[in-house]
């Protein structure tokens, strides 16, 4: 059962309201945000929740700058990721990959393959008809195989006694094809005339346009939308503007490039399938085999002990799972799968947009309407929509956003670090700078005037304060060939929370503490912010605490998408430390003379409340344990209120733009960001450099050129799919807002998304603007655009 | 009164947020994801269903002729 699968009637509403309600007391928690004075606010809890946390600055562990837990065995080259796995007797594989566009496949022969000395298994991916019935027959005629519908679509695997030989055994897999009309250009999809990705009318009730789905998110050719919001009336809105600007944006294809690429290893035997697995979410990847292969979940196990990044990429088993496990079963061995280069830039990617906004304001800023439509292309998939920013940024009574997808015969696209935010601040944050110049305003006051966020208004005073914002030029005046300017953007990102979300914490006799908790760190830090906090619980420096996670032999734990892990499993774990310890009291107190109650921990010792100079140390106290453990275990409780929270920052560029030969050379960033409580500012600063990183990357660099005659991605390496490089790091400075909410027993938030990667490329082309009065309207900003942008050169023909 | 449970989309349509326990926020969260949502198909693995259309949460629904209800 999935989220998307059910809905829920009526009666659920009156059967919430008749649940009888758990006993709760009253908290007063500190709440809001340091600059602008804290404050107290009263919430119901759980009786069982840990007391309130006083702010960081009380703190001994938890906001204090923590060294990263694993970096020693980062370092020292002892972390072992899924790529670095070796089981005895293990198999390599390689996945073999559509070599043309669109087409079916008329036969595969693997004879060659097979033949191959030191080859264990081939296996061919089939059609899986059961009861569907092909849309349309004629075009696409039923095959034993599945229909090709972008270079490098998984067609088979093959496992050997190394990879060496497994490459070489899949280049000897035989495809041959019927190919059929494709397209890889978004405007060109879009033609009446273009050859369809998916052809065939719809056979789902209320078919709209010209072979689609039902009427809520209609399809014609190959465009599926729009998906629409309208919020007010749009003329209403625009007639009661005093000015209105209109405006067209457009962003490339961004691909993940995670360091690791995606792979499995699995070990598949009869009792049980253990997998090790590059994924963002153990729990997804045990429940997709456990669905796929027909397993009890019991017999499924996923193990990520450190993981080489995934942006939003890596959930469930995917093909190359599904793959791994299926060449294991047939090798009874071992099998691992990890994609080459090559097919780690074809498997997802950010989708592209084409943006066109219109907005309307009043004379002293106040916004009156907004207007988004955007089209994007997620190749054979969806997810293409950029409404984000200009939904939920500023208010605004009149809204209208369309959202269209359109399919090309490309590699798919997947979530990716703040899905469509990105691409929706690049056209939204620039559209308000021009709302600004058309007003006669400086950007960052028209900000304070329509933005309602508490935590922005201090990371906009931070900006004020920390750069050079007050001595910005006039837009367009820096005078040379070389233009400095400075730009801003700000973000938005939404707080969720994962119930799936438990632990375990331990304390043995000898006074060790152990976390167990299937959560997996993607490489953001999570062990480290487990350990402070259950490190604050006991009075114990983190380093002691030893932790342990990525395995779903532990108590199930969050997957790791939408910054969702550090605000789910943070509570868990403080509650999970706080029973513990007050079993372990409760265990010892009659041995130490007193009762429970009496006892508490201070400054890393354990004092009685009624005789402070009677102290112990937590393992003087876990030696009295009457037996040799002692351990509780916490699930996610649900918020504390109903508050609806967002998060996000406000980034500042200083850049220089050679207007001869088209650099653009960003100097500086510096970043006010908030995530509810920090937990671990270094690591919060951490994650907040490598988005700046990714996002001036995205703004400058990277971008996937599709080959349209031959219908392949041109630059599927690293050395022509460039990315930002030691040389383009600019200096960058973080600071980061407290922000207090109330919500939980950590009050903790996650800072993937709103950490930069939405904002940069924004605010590198508002500080475009600034430095030579041109604004960039498409990215990335390579010397040819700028050029081109700047009028030195003829516009090229582009999508 | 008991809590009643509608199919509406098909058992082996997935996305991202289809693992994980969202509880309140569930609503919220299919709303924000938006057209941003990526889905694939568990039977294929892919970006195309068992009859080769795409799979996406608006045509994955029952009358699709590939549609499979859940199994409780």
């Amino acid at each position: 059962m999935t989220p998307e699968t059910f809905l829920l009637e009526e009666q659920q509403a009156a059967a919430a309201q008749e649940k009888p309600q758990e006993p709760k007391r009253t908290e007063n928690f500190v709440f809001g945000i340091p600059q602008n004075g804290l404050q107290q606010k009263q919430r119901e809890v759980p009786v069982d929740e840990p007391p309130p946390l006083p702010a960081n600055s009380e703190l001994t562990y938890i906001g204090k700058p923590t060294q990263r837990y694993d970096g020693p065995a980062k370092a020292l080259g002892k972390a072992k990721y899924t790529a670095d796995v070796q089981l005895p007797g293990m198999l390599y594989a390689r996945m073999v990959d559509a070599k043309i566009p669109h087409g079916r496949i008329v036969a595969i022969d693997t004879t060659e393959a097979e033949k191959l000395p030191g080859i264990r298994a081939v296996h061919v991916i089939e059609h899986v008809y059961g009861i569907a019935e092909l849309r349309d027959p004629k075009q696409e005629p039923p095959s034993r195989y599945p229909t090709i519908r972008y270079v490098g679509q998984p067609i088979a695997g093959v496992a050997a006694v190394s990879q060496q030989i497994a490459d070489d055994a899949a280049k000897l897999v035989k495809v041959q094809y019927d190919a059929i009309p494709f397209v890889v250009d978004r405007s060109a999809a879009r033609a009446d005339d273009a050859p369809m990705v998916f052809p065939g009318p719809a056979d789902a009730a209320g078919s709209a346009g010209g072979g689609g789905g039902p009427t809520d998110v209609p399809q014609k050719g190959n465009v599926h939308g729009p998906k629409r919001r309208l919020i007010g009336n749009m003329d209403k809105g625009f007639a009661d503007a005093d000015v209105v600007v209109e405006s067209e944006y457009f962003t490339q294809v961004q691909t993940h490039s995670a360091l690791e690429t995606h792979g499995f290893v699995v070990d598949w035997k009869p009792d049980e399938v253990t997998i090790y697995a590059s994924t963002q979410g153990t729990a997804s990847v045990r429940d997709e085999f456990a669905d796929v292969f027909k397993l009890p979940k019991s017999k499924v196990r996923v193990i990520t002990e450190y993981m080489g990044g995934g942006f939003g990429a890596k959930f469930g088993a995917g093909n190359e799972g599904v793959v791994a496990a299926n060449l294991s079963r047939k090798a009874n061995a071992p099998v691992k799968l990890m994609l080459d280069r090559r097919q780690e830039h074809i498997v997802s990617n950010r989708p592209d947009s084409h943006q066109k906004l219109k907005m309307g304001a009043k004379s002293d800023g106040t916004l009156t309407a907004i207007q988004l439509t955007s089209y994007g292309t997620a190749g054979v998939g969806t997810g293409a929509g950029t409404a984000g920013p200009a939904t939920n940024l500023y208010k605004c009574p009149n809204l209208l956003t369309e959202e269209y997808d359109v399919f090309i015969n490309a590699g798919p696209g997947a979530a990716f670090r703040a899905p469509g935010h990105p691409q929706g601040c690049f056209a939204f944050e620039q559209a308000i700078d021009e709302l600004a110049v058309k007003l006669k305003m400086d950007p960052l006051a028209l900000r304070e005037k329509i933005d309602e966020s508490p935590a922005r208004k201090a990371e906009r005073q931070l900006i004020l304060e920390r750069t050079n914002w007050r001595n910005r030029k006039p837009d367009g005046s820096d005078t040379g060939p070389i233009k400095r300017g400075m730009g801003i953007a700000q973000s938005v990102w939404y707080r969720f929370i994962d119930m799936d979300s438990s632990c375990e914490v331990r304390v043995s006799r000898d006074g060790s503490v152990e976390l167990m908790s299937a959560v997996q760190d993607l490489g953001g830090g999570t062990k480290t912010i487990l350990a402070q906090v259950v490190a604050e619980e006991f009075g114990i420096p983190p380093a002691m605490v030893v932790i342990r996670i990525g395995d779903t032999r532990f108590p199930i734990g969050p997957n790791s998408g939408g910054s969702v892990t550090a605000g789910s499993i943070t509570p868990a774990v403080r509650n999970a430390a706080y029973q513990v310890k007050q079993k372990l009291f409760t265990a010892v107190a009659p041995s130490l003379g007193t009762t429970a109650d009496n006892l508490v921990v201070q400054n890393g010792r354990v004092v009685f409340r009624n005789d402070p100079s009677k102290t112990y140390s937590l393992k003087q106290v876990a030696a009295k344990l009457p037996t040799n453990e002692i351990s509780a275990r916490a699930t996610r409780v649900p918020e504390y209120s109903k508050a609806r929270l967002t998060y996000g920052g406000v980034d500042y560029v200083e850049l220089a733009v050679d207007t001869e030969t088209g650099r653009v050379h960003v100097e500086k960033v510096f970043g006010a960001h908030d995530c509810g409580r920090p937990i671990n500012p270094t690591g919060v600063i951490s994650q907040i450099n490598g988005g700046m990183l990714q996002g001036i990357s995205y703004a400058l660099f990277e971008q996937r050129i599709m080959d349209r005659n031959a219908g392949y991605m041109l630059n599927a390496n690293l050395e022509n799919y460039k990315i930002l490089g030691a040389r383009e790091v600019p200096e960058i400075e973080v600071v980061l807002v407290e922000n207090y909410i109330a919500q939980s027993s950590t009050d903790a938030a996650g800072i993937g998304e709103s950490a930069g990667i939405i904002t940069l490329a924004a605010a590198i082309g508002n500080a475009f603007y600034n430095a030579t009065g041109v604004r960039m309207r498409r990215i990335p900003m390579t010397p040819a655009g700028v050029l081109t942008a700047l009028g030195k050169v003829q516009e090229e023909v582009q999508a | 009164m008991s809590t009643q449970l509608v199919q509406i989309r098909c058992a082996s349509l997935r996305s991202k947020s289809s693992y994980g326990a969202f509880g309140e926020f569930h609503d919220e969260l299919l709303d924000l994801a938006g057209a941003t949502t990526t889905y694939w198909c568990l039977k294929t693995m892919g970006k195309a269903g068992p009859d080769d259309h795409y799979v996406h949460s608006s045509v994955c629904q029952e009358g699709r002729s590939c549609w499979e209800s859940c199994e409780f």
